[in-house]
């Protein structure tokens, strides 16, 4: 019997061992970091994951939130848009529009969240590039490109960051806990990462949408604009604009078309897929999956948000000569079809336009990329609250159904690559220098190059019958009377060449343009929209509240911006 | 330390050596109390391994010395110990056990009498488990016992959560199920109430601590039915078919649709002295209801025959209002039937049980059906040889509620949806919000409709087998091999429609898990008694592993949406799509227990438990966790021995700490890349991706065991022979919580949640239990049981450097009602403080910061979910053929956030609303000013309301046929009993919302605990009314 015992008692200490021994399990269905071996196959890998957050998409969940489009921030947030759909719907973005942002929105709280997950997605393969090449596994040459790409990439994370929010910390791969948002000095490291992108990088993408050197090159010259530092820019723009390989697309619609995206005009925009091998067509264009005409069949029908303000459509009138109405835009109304069901008999605006309107904004009676005439009210979720209009730049026409425009879980995604930067806005720089220079001639020949492709009639939008939808005149200016003209002209050019593609708000207020201008805006669209009423614009809107959860889990090293 | 408790068996061992002397033979018969004889007690020398069973009447015949003594028992008698002296005949009567003061239980591997229990143990008997006539086991515990808070998920199948004196841990709070001693996480919803022969409950640390690593939330120990050795075979047959419903009178009172269109046209008045332009409604100075709401607000004829689905649907307006409550809850059958049959010859004993439920949903479309078999047997190779097998195997298909809890599916769509809306279009096929004007409720019909062939299947395979060898008299070896075999599959389809905002395409979702866990434990355990000395000791391993996997397809494009077959994945042509991950966890224990009585009055048990777990790393994987309990039993003192008050009382004080993995992920330790396609990779193209490798959880190697102490003091007492009276204070706090805790996303990404050590909770509070019973001299035996418990939760800190840090719970649109944060309950309210209505017609809110202006920086924590107190009231009575049980159940002084508010009080969307919204009654104004729509739509205490209750949970009334009458019947029927059973018929509650029960969002996943008492649209719990049948042969 003794035997048996102490049997039993020998078992249980090996047993004690051996089990001990048993509980050494390595992770499951995912690869450890201390596993990972830092070769160019798999850092390769770590840099597309930085590419892939530029959609600002961290779950699917929020992207509205965070939408690389900014189209709350840069365009509800400005004279060109409505937050649009049901009152309650998003309650917050009304909060934004009346520039009343508060830093406990989870908007801020979201997209505060993907531009700092893109800057620390950056600066992981950036260590893993260094250790890459400390270890001998990455050669220095892999190593230049690799580092090239993701300093352009973590540059343009900051400059979101910068843009939004004003007083930003700027995170390199070296911080490793939270530091101070106060009195940092971004720009010049957005410089120096733009600068060293430029030195680093080949002229030709080694990726599909990769960064190059002239992208960074235009990128720091974006970084200059913002800081109004024109001799600076002036030199890289000229450049850019010589020797870049960028040339402006025939046809405006193709800046917004997923068949033609990559184009030469194309100078750094962020990739969207469909229908890919995604759960979900994840790899779309989340940010505004909102923003499709409501109850329609297109996107789901989801959910008629972003909507075109009367002040933008407007800003599309022209007078005889096809020149825009800079001073006098937004004395009448284009005729619109508010209140009017769609069954009922409507006959939309006779006056000039400019085509570009009708490639931006979706409006009664125009045919609407493939879907038909927009049928107005049945389309829009609520005409009383957010108007007569729809956006169109991130809707896909009817050819492209389930090819560039997929359902995902819930709503309507598309392919549509999203312009971070497109070379019109490029030549729109230069003639904003050439304007504040009193260089008269050279802007109005680079705004004449963007009006110029307004005007190729392949631009106007034309019925079944081949004939235009609208009375489309535009004309090129043949002079600018004198500076202030030329300023005007380019600020308007800019305007309707780039609307509703996020960058309406920031540009008011790196101009130093937005108080004045916004509450001219609000006085007059307030009677229009009711709900406007009462809004009016604060110099202290002109940057973002930083997000409260933020400040909180930064331990109260991040500070608000003053007036929040 | 484990070495010298090894020792100490040894020395034990070695005590037991005694000498023998002359033998005579004595001879008797064991009886209980009423004279029946009782066979297979044990007769036993005491103090030597020498004994005897008794034959089928209970005879029995030994050798002994004179100067030995004899010690009778049997399971649910008290011990007889008798001097042999020179008598050659001795006759016992064996007392039975009356009360659960000293009934024989299993609390920790291992048996103790509950009298001798000095940790905090709850016990259920079998007959107050089926009285309730539950469809799960978690149910049957609700009121049962003090101390435990059994939250239940509406619905048929429904989830549940026992939450043992409160919340302990931020993370899983779940008790360690043990089921006939082998552990178990995985829930009960497979196991047969009716097999189960009774429940202890183990609440604090100094009885949990043996089960180690799962048991810091409290231990329930499951003992399945066995038979009886020695006795023929019985078969047991139950059975009882019913009606669940949901009374209307619960329904929220809703404005009609002229009422909603009046409030449209008076809010647009309020705003901006217009009149609105409305979809539905028209643009005149009234609003008119239409006759048609497809095509849109269409008043007059519409030739219905040009109907077509897709091109040209034809809705009429339903002007009366759609009763969508009413519409959707009907009453439905349930029944139930079990037949088992138990017995044992001298060497064996076996029970075997079959059951069947079928229970439809009081909700449209929803059911569960569950079939269980269960083969429990015991066999005895040699006397002191035995071994054994408790298998059950369970089938379950449910088809649940569509998104229970979810503000976008079926139970919340019933608030949101227009009442203007029909159910179904002029065509018979379902009308919806899609006609535009009246919001984006959905149609909770079509929801449940199209949900109704989609089946959740479960397939469980759960028990262990054994082996017990007694090497020497009190000395056993127990080996034990327990396994949990888990398979759910679900096959989701979601047919092609257009009845909501747009035509939706059809899919089809596949998901398949596996899992399989064992657990080997060996034990020794050793009893001794000599003199006044009574030691028992047990010291054992325990190793147990998980292999989890799981894997999901789905597929879109399919050409038919009707026929069954037709609904698999190769059928579906476009958005092809699959998934699969795994995880496998290990724990490796060792343990040890003594349990020391002197002169049954004073009492000292120990414990010590070494873990180790696979989720750490190697060098900080193992703890050590001790755990003492104190008793004294007063009663046996000179100063109360004679009293005629206290027939028992027993002060007790016990400490203990538990270790507890914490149900983090197993690879929290490490850094984790993974190519998710999702989030990670990047388009080359309009269809085509890279992969990328991304950072998707950032580990910390330094993690440990986050450790529970409780400290226990109470008293049981029995008073008069009639009354008993528990009553136990505790207080209990967990350390080194593990908590994700998130680091500065500028820093770290959106990554940036970190496992660590963190936080300490502490809960503190007292349960009193107390039964009464008694048999009047008119032949009434009746018993009164209540049990009352109070907790008060409050976390010291999550973060020890900063105490403003706090988690939300899950949110709700723009709320997020919960947050956890030091000095507060776990998941306490947090919003605006709600004044009233102003003069301005405006909502008020207290300016708690007091710079002038009231926003979201005046948020302050405005309720809690948790109960002053729980309580339950058991009643059973007994007359003649007849008899009667009651259970009332409660909680008081809980707090509800009724998320469905957001809907139906304010102007968020269009849709269902209250009257209040229409008549401004204690509401604002009618406004469509979003911002002000906004201010006072934002979460506040205008959505907390008390959920206090008391519910009548059972209420049943049986007759048993006459001995008469049965024995007439003859085919060996020893008992024929009816009953008709109501289930919470009654309820009092002041909560607005369909039903008061309303405790976890979700039951499960990390951070389930983080969001409790948020009603955002809870499947109520259905009433019944059942007739059963019971009857033995």
């Amino acid at each position: 019997m003794k035997k048996v015992i102490y049997l039993i008692f020998t078992a249980i200490i090996g047993l004690f061992t051996s089990c001990d021994n048993e509980l050494d399990i390595p992770a499951q269905s995912a690869i450890a970091a201390s596993s990972v071996p830092l070769n160019a196959e798999f850092v390769e890998t770590q840099v597309v994951s930085v590419y892939a957050i530029t959609d600002g998409n961290l779950d699917n969940g929020n992207v509205w939130r965070s939408a690389a489009s900014n189209w709350v921030y840069g365009e509800v947030a400005s004279d060109n848009a409505y937050k649009g759909s049901d009152p309650g719907d998003q309650q917050d973005i009304s909060a934004f529009e009346r520039y009343q942002g508060f830093p406990s929105s989870s908007f801020v709280d979201v997209k505060w969240r993907a531009v700092y997950e893109g800057i620390s997605r950056a600066n992981l393969a950036i260590n893993a590039v260094n250790s890459g090449v400390e270890a001998g596994t990455l050669t220095d040459a892999q190593a230049k490109s690799f580092l090239g790409e993701l300093r352009f990439l973590r540059a343009h994370f900051h400059f979101e960051a910068k843009k939004m929010w004003g007083n930003v910390p700027f995170i390199d791969e070296t911080v490793t806990e939270s530091t101070t948002n106060m009195g940092v000095d971004v720009w010049s490291r957005i410089e120096d990462d733009f600068a060293f992108a430029v030195s680093n990088l080949s002229e030709t993408p080694t990726r599909v949408g990769g960064a190059t050197s002239w992208s960074a090159k235009a990128y720091l010259a974006k970084a200059y604009m913002y800081q109004l530092d024109f001799p600076s820019a002036k030199p890289i723009l000229e450049d850019v604009i010589n020797n870049g390989p960028y040339a402006l697309n025939v046809l405006f619609h193709d800046n917004f078309n997923a068949d033609t995206e990559n184009s030469l005009e194309s100078v750094f925009a962020v990739q969207y897929s469909v229908n890919d091998a995604s759960n979900s067509s994840s790899n779309g264009n989340w940010g505004d999956i909102l923003n499709f005409p409501h109850t329609s069949p297109i996107g789901g029908g989801c959910c008629g948000f972003f909507q075109p303000s009367q002040n933008l459509v407007n800003a599309y009138k022209t007078d005889a000569n096809g020149l825009p109405l800079l001073d006098t835009f937004n004395n009448e109304d284009v005729k619109n079809d508010q209140g009017i069901s769609s069954d009922q008999p409507f006959t939309p605006y006779a006056g000039n336009l400019d085509p570009r309107l009708d490639w931006t904004v979706g409006r009664r009676g125009i045919p609407f990329l493939g879907w038909g005439d927009f049928p107005g009210k049945a389309w829009i979720r609520d005409q009383s609250n957010g108007g007569p209009y729809v956006q169109m730049k991130t809707v896909y026409s009817k050819d492209q159904e389930g090819s560039a425009g997929a359902i995902g879980t819930w709503g309507g995604v598309n392919s549509i690559n999203l312009n971070i930067i497109r070379f019109a806005e490029v030549l729109l720089w230069r003639a904003e220098i050439a304007a504040d220079e009193g260089d008269l001639e050279k802007a109005k020949t680079l705004v004449n190059r963007v009006r110029e492709r307004a005007s190729n009639p392949l631009n106007f939008v034309r019925r079944n019958d081949g004939t235009p939808a609208a009375n489309y005149v535009v004309g090129v200016y043949s002079s600018f009377l004198d500076k202030e003209m030329a300023i005007k002209a380019v600020d308007f050019e800019e305007r309707i060449e780039l609307a509703l593609e996020g960058h309406r708000f920031f540009e008011l207020v790196r101009k130093g343009k937005a108080s004045q201008l916004l509450n001219a805006y609000l006085e007059v669209e307030s009677t229009k929209r009711t709900y406007l009423m009462g809004a009016s614009f604060q110099p202290t809107a002109e940057v973002y509240p930083i997000p409260q959860d933020i400040i909180n889990l930064s331990r109260g090293v991040l500070e608000q911006n003053p007036g929040y | 330390m484990i070495k010298f408790k090894f020792l100490f068996l040894t020395i034990f061992l070695l005590c037991s050596q005694t000498g023998f002397s002359q033998t005579q033979s004595v001879s008797g018969t064991v009886e209980d109390t009423n004279g029946s004889p009782i066979p297979g007690a044990n007769v036993l020398v005491a103090g030597t391994n020498r004994g005897t069973i008794t034959d089928f009447d209970g005879n029995y015949t030994i050798a002994v010395s004179p100067n030995e003594q004899l010690r009778f028992s049997f399971i649910g008698f008290i011990d007889s110990i008798v001097d042999v002296e020179n008598q050659s005949v001795i006759n016992v009567s064996l007392q039975e056990t009356e009360s659960n003061l000293d009934e024989i239980i299993v609390t920790g591997y291992s048996k103790q009498s509950t009298r001798d229990i000095t940790g905090s143990v709850s016990v259920i008997k079998s007959e107050d488990l089926v009285a309730t006539s539950p469809t799960s086991l978690e149910q049957s515990l609700q009121g049962q016992a003090s101390g435990v808070v059994v939250n239940l998920e509406g619905g048929p199948g429904g989830s549940s959560a026992i939450r043992i004196r409160g919340y302990g841990t931020i993370n899983g709070n779940d008790p360690l199920f043990i089921i006939d001693g082998t552990p178990t996480a995985a829930g009960l919803n497979s196991i047969n109430p009716n097999d189960v022969a009774s429940i202890q409950i183990l609440k604090d640390a100094s009885s949990a601590a043996v089960y180690g690593n799962r048991a810091a939330n409290g231990v329930v120990i499951i003992t399945t039915k066995s038979g009886k050795r020695n006795n023929k075979t019985t078969f047991t047959a139950n059975g009882y078919v019913g009606v669940d419903f949901v009374p209307s009178s619960v329904f929220p009172d809703f404005a009609t649709p002229q009422q909603l269109a009046d409030a449209i046209w008076k809010a647009e008045l309020n705003t901006t002295g217009t009149t609105p332009n409305h979809t539905q409604f028209g643009n005149g100075a009234t609003p008119i209801l239409p006759d048609y709401i497809s095509p849109q607000g269409t008043s007059g004829n519409v030739d219905e025959s040009t109907y077509n689905y897709l091109t040209n649907p034809i809705t009429r307006a339903n002007k009366q209002g759609t009763d969508w409550f009413g519409e959707f809850f009907d009453p439905a059958t349930i029944q139930s039937y079990n037949v088992s049959a138990s017995g044992g010859g001298e060497n064996s004993n076996h029970f075997l049980s079959l059951s069947a439920l079928d229970q439809k949903g009081v909700a449209s479309e929803t059911s569960f059906t569950r079939y269980t078999l269960r083969a429990n047997s015991n066999y005895s190779i040699t006397p002191s040889f035995r071994i054994g097998q408790n298998v059950t195997v369970s089938y379950s298909d449910r088809i649940g509620i569509d998104g229970n809890q979810d503000t976008e599916r079926a139970i919340s769509s019933l608030t949101r949806i227009h009442p203007i809306i029909p159910v179904w279009d002029v065509g018979g096929n379902f009308a919806g919000s899609g006609v535009g004007g009246l919001g984006n409720g959905r149609n909770p019909i079509a929801i449940q409709d199209r949900n109704k062939d989609n089946h959740d299947l479960g397939f469980r395979a759960f028990g262990n087998i054994f082996t017990e060898y007694d090497l020497l008299e009190g000395l056993t070896y127990k080996s034990s091999l327990g396994f949990d075999l888990n398979t759910f599959n679900s096959s989701t389809f979601n047919p092609f429609h257009k009845q909501d905002e747009s035509p939706e395409a059809n899919s089809l979702d596949e998901f398949s898990s596996f899992e399989r866990v064992y657990t080997w434990f060996n034990t020794l355990e050793y009893q001794i008694e000599s003199g006044k000395n009574v030691i028992s000791a047990l010291a054992g391993t325990e190793f147990n592993k998980r292999n989890f996997r799981q894997f999901g397809a789905n597929r879109g494009g399919f050409l038919f949406n009707d026929p069954l077959n037709t609904r698999y994945l190769d059928l579906g042509t476009n958005n092809i799509n699959n998934y699969g991950n795994g995880l496998i966890t290990a724990y490796w224990s060792v343990f040890g227990k003594i349990d020391y009585k002197f002169d049954d009055t004073y009492l000292i048990s120990g414990t010590l438990r070494y873990d180790s777990s696979s989720v750490f790393t190697s060098d900080n994987r193992s703890g050590v966790f001790p755990a003492v309990s104190l008793g004294w039993r007063a009663s046996n003192e000179d100063f109360l021995k004679d009293s005629n008050i206290f027939t028992d009382l027993l002060f007790k004080a016990g400490y203990g700490q538990i270790g507890n993995d914490g149900t983090i992920s197993p690879n929290a330790t490490a850094d984790i890349f993974a190519p998710n396609l999702d989030f990670n990779a990047y388009p080359i193209g309009n269809n085509s991706l890279a992969i990328g490798n991304g950072l998707i959880s950032r580990g910390n190697p330094n993690l440990t065991w986050e450790v529970t102490t409780t400290y226990n003091v109470g008293f049981s007492a029995r008073l008069f022979q009639l009354f008993n009276l528990d009553f136990e204070y505790f207080d209990t706090t967990t350390k080194d919580m593990l908590l994700a805790v998130p680091e500065d996303p500028t820093v770290f990404g959106n990554v940036n949640s970190i496992t660590k050590n963190y936080g300490e909770m502490n809960n503190k509070g007292f349960d009193i239990s107390t039964s009464f019973n008694n048999t009047t001299s008119g032949g009434l035996t009746y018993s009164i049981g209540a049990n009352l418990s109070h907790y008060k939760n409050v976390v010291n800190f999550l973060d020890p450097t900063n105490l403003e840090s706090f988690i939300d719970g899950a949110a709700f649109r723009t709320h997020r009602p919960n947050r956890t944060q030091a000095g507060q309950p776990l998941a306490s309210f947090f919003g605006k403080k709600f004044l009233g209505i102003g003069e301005d017609g405006r909502m008020q809110f207290e300016d708690i910061n007091g710079d002038g202006i009231v926003n979201n920086d005046d948020q302050t924590f405005i309720g809690s979910p948790h109960p002053d107190f729980t309580y339950g009231i058991n009643f059973s009575a007994e007359y003649r053929n007849f008899d009667l049980s009651l259970l009332i159940q409660g909680s008081q002084g809980n707090e509800i956030y009724n998320f469905m508010k957001f809907y139906s009080d304010f102007n968020t969307f269009p849709g269902g609303k209250s009257i209040d919204f229409v008549t401004e009654n204690g509401l604002p104004n009618l406004t469509n000013d979003p911002n002000l729509i906004l201010r006072e739509s934002a979460q506040s205490s205008y959505f907390v309301e008390d959920g206090s209750y008391t519910r009548l949970k059972n209420v049943q009334l049986g007759y048993s046929l006459p001995d008469s009458a049965i024995s007439k019947l003859g085919m060996g029927v020893s008992k024929i009993r009816f009953y008709l059973q109501g289930k919470n018929l009654v309820t009092i509650t002041g909560y607005d919302g369909i039903d008061p029960e309303i405790s976890l969002t979700s039951f499960s996943g990390a951070g389930s605990n983080l969001t409790i008492g948020v009603d955002s649209g809870a499947f109520p719990i259905s009433r019944s009314v059942l007739f059963g049948l019971n009857v033995t042969f």
